[in-house]
């Protein structure tokens, strides 16, 4: 291996080595009992699939080069060089992770392996091994961020086009502005995902709620934290918190986005503004009656899937409940535990990687395939864009029968004029 | 021997312990949500009764604590093998504590642990170091039981507490002096576990028992601590 690449991704090893992560990595007994909490050795119940042999590719390089024990006696834990074969091994464990984190749960001492593959993500990046789309998305987020100017005019055409469909759910008065953007001192900002579905559900519930709002010019995902780069995940974070700050709102309020909303509320650091996941402002207007919601018919039943970044590590977990009871008298816990819950199988990236990884979702999520069969509701509902994608996949796969539906889209649907 | 693995014992836990604190810090939360107040009890909680592994593997769990309940009742034998402390017999008991159940609760434990090392996924994912740690303990708890178990059941008198004490007391005031318990025929049982304790003494602070260090800080961590 080249000696320059060699040093540079001991160097990224170093970088990433905070006290914690050498807890993670000093810690693990191997006992095991994450392997049947991760839903990829649950489906496919293979050793690779087991969150301990994913954490050990990283473990055993560590060993290698910080630890007494693996300089002097390596084989004790089977401390490993890093090599020309370095990538390929971190390929397969890194992006079968999908960062759910229910193995932490489960884990005696709290290991986190999203934190320990982030070191796998960013030696891939460093090798130039990482999943090129997910770079490539990416760059482009940031280069939006840099020249905003060139993309304003084309984004509001585009807004323009979908303003009759926020009107046709919710009818404002004469003269109001539908979709409002650059409004200074807005209480909100809205930051969205690229699409008319995240805009035009959210945009009638604001109007109902009488908000004073305006809309992002960024789309809230975040590919930098998809492909496990911290420099271009800060980037595109900023392009917000700019406008945020710019803007001088009081709030900003990420759309149906689980790592969009987690990055934004726990890596953003403290801020002027308030930040919050549009579920949660969804409960706060229907808490303080400013939007009345039609429940759906009795017969009609509910189940949710709890977005692994919004709720096991973001914290919302009664809010979209609260919402659900509002509308559907028939609502079913899939697990009864929501922090149990399983993952959908598509984060960490994988839906963004597309037709690459649908071989490997669906034969990987089979046990929340399952879950959602044993749930036997009618309709399926979920606050993120990535898990909408895979539970409609895994819908179509496994002929669930479901209705797959963003939870802003029923209560859009559900607003009593 | 003695002095160089608790010399290496200590300084190597010390050292870990100083190395995390060097480290630079990780801003963001790790938590795991719903959070449950007092954190700090909750984290304990997770540390010492490991809850998550009793609802998904609670046979692993029964042995876990079985044996974590032994490692801590020997720490109580042997500080009562060094002198009498009135507080530890608060709940009146036989010295050496446990009446030869405590050692044998240990071995089968490690037992267990063992031969499910040999079994999949978590013999794929076992390394050397795994089973040499379950053999340094056996080894050290076998020939330390059978010292007990031959005064406790056997009524082999000839080393008893009276002995172990003017020994253990002269190794804390840095004069050894072994006569008290070289002479009868068990010391060989006693040289043989002072030694595997010693190697596992040395090895500790360098291999993965420093979980014993890190449960309770990681838990918090867990729990937004």
């Amino acid at each position: 291996m080249d000696l320059k690449l060699h040093q540079e991704m001991l160097k990224a090893i170093s970088d990433k080595l905070t006290g914690v992560m050498q807890m993670y990595l000093d810690t693990c007994s191997r006992c095991g009992i994450c392997a049947s909490a991760c839903h990829v050795y649950a489906s496919i119940p293979e050793f690779e699939n087991t969150p301990v042999y994913r954490a050990e590719s990283i473990r055993k390089i560590y060993k290698k080069y910080f630890k007494l024990q693996g300089k002097l006696l390596p084989m004790m834990g089977e401390a490993v060089d890093i090599d020309d074969n370095t990538a390929d091994m971190l390929k397969k464990t890194a992006y079968s992770c999908t960062g759910c984190r229910r193995c932490m749960v489960y884990c005696p001492f709290g290991i986190d392996t999203q934190q320990i593959m982030s070191i796998a993500k960013l030696l891939l990046i460093k090798a130039e091994s990482e999943p090129e789309i997910l770079s490539m998305l990416a760059d482009v987020s940031i280069s939006k961020g840099d020249s905003i100017d060139s993309i304003k005019e084309n984004f509001l055409k585009g807004l323009k086009k979908i303003e009759a469909d926020v009107v046709n759910k919710w009818k404002q008065e004469a003269g109001k502005t539908p979709i409002p953007t650059e409004v200074e001192n807005a209480d909100i900002l809205y930051v969205a995902l690229a699409g008319a579905h995240s805009i035009v559900p959210a945009a009638a519930i604001f109007n109902a709620a009488g908000e004073n709002w305006t809309l992002s010019f960024f789309e809230a995902v975040n590919f930098g934290a998809f492909v496990g780069d911290p420099s271009k995940t800060k980037l595109i974070l900023d392009r917000i918190i700019n406008e945020a700050t710019r803007l001088k709102v009081k709030e900003v309020c990420i759309c149906e986005c689980g790592t969009a909303y987690r990055v934004m509320a726990q890596i953003s650091g403290t801020q002027p503004f308030k930040v919050s996941s549009i579920t949660q402002v969804h409960a706060r207007y229907i808490r303080e009656g400013r939007i009345k919601l039609r429940p759906l018919p009795d017969d009609v039943s509910v189940t949710y899937h709890d977005p692994c970044q919004i709720a096991r590590n973001g914290g919302v977990i009664d809010e979209p409940r609260y919402i659900i009871g509002k509308i559907s008298k028939d609502y079913r816990e899939m697990s009864p535990d929501p922090k149990t819950n399983w993952c959908c199988g598509g984060g960490g990236g994988l839906v963004a990687l597309g037709d690459e990884t649908i071989d490997f979702r669906m034969k990987s999520s089979k046990v929340k395939a399952d879950q959602i069969k044993n749930s036997k509701a009618k309709i399926l509902t979920t606050a993120c864009e990535n898990c909408h994608t895979q539970l409609s996949n895994l819908n179509d796969h496994y002929k669930l029968g479901v209705e797959v539906k963003f939870l802003s889209s029923m209560i859009a649907d559900a607003l009593i004029q | 021997m003695v002095y160089i693995a608790f010399f290496v014992f200590i300084a190597g836990n010390a050292l870990q312990i100083v190395k995390v604190i060097q480290r630079k810090r990780f801003a963001p939360t790790l938590k795991i949500y719903p959070e449950k107040t007092p954190s700090f009890l909750w984290a304990l909680y997770d540390a010492l009764l490991f809850p998550m592994v009793r609802k998904s593997n609670p046979v692993l769990w029964f042995f876990l604590i079985i044996f974590h309940v032994c490692v801590f009742l020997l720490f109580i034998g042997h500080l009562e093998l060094i002198r009498e402390f009135s507080v530890l017999q608060i709940i009146g008991h036989d010295i050496f504590i446990g009446k030869g159940l405590v050692g044998l609760g240990i071995l089968i434990s490690l037992l267990f642990f063992l031969f499910r090392r040999f079994a999949s996924p978590v013999r794929q994912f076992s390394v050397p170091e795994d089973y040499l740690i379950l053999i340094l303990l056996f080894l050290t708890a076998v020939f330390g039981s059978q010292m007990d178990w031959a005064r406790t059941w056997y009524d082999y008198g000839e080393l008893t507490v009276d002995s172990y004490r003017p020994y253990l007391s002269s190794l804390i005031a840095l004069s050894p002096d072994i006569g008290p318990v070289t002479d009868t025929g068990h010391s060989f049982m006693l040289v043989l576990h002072v030694f595997f304790a010693n190697l596992f003494l040395m090895f500790f602070p360098f291999s993965k028992l420093v979980h014993s260090i890190f449960a309770v800080p990681l838990n918090m961590i867990r729990r937004g601590k």
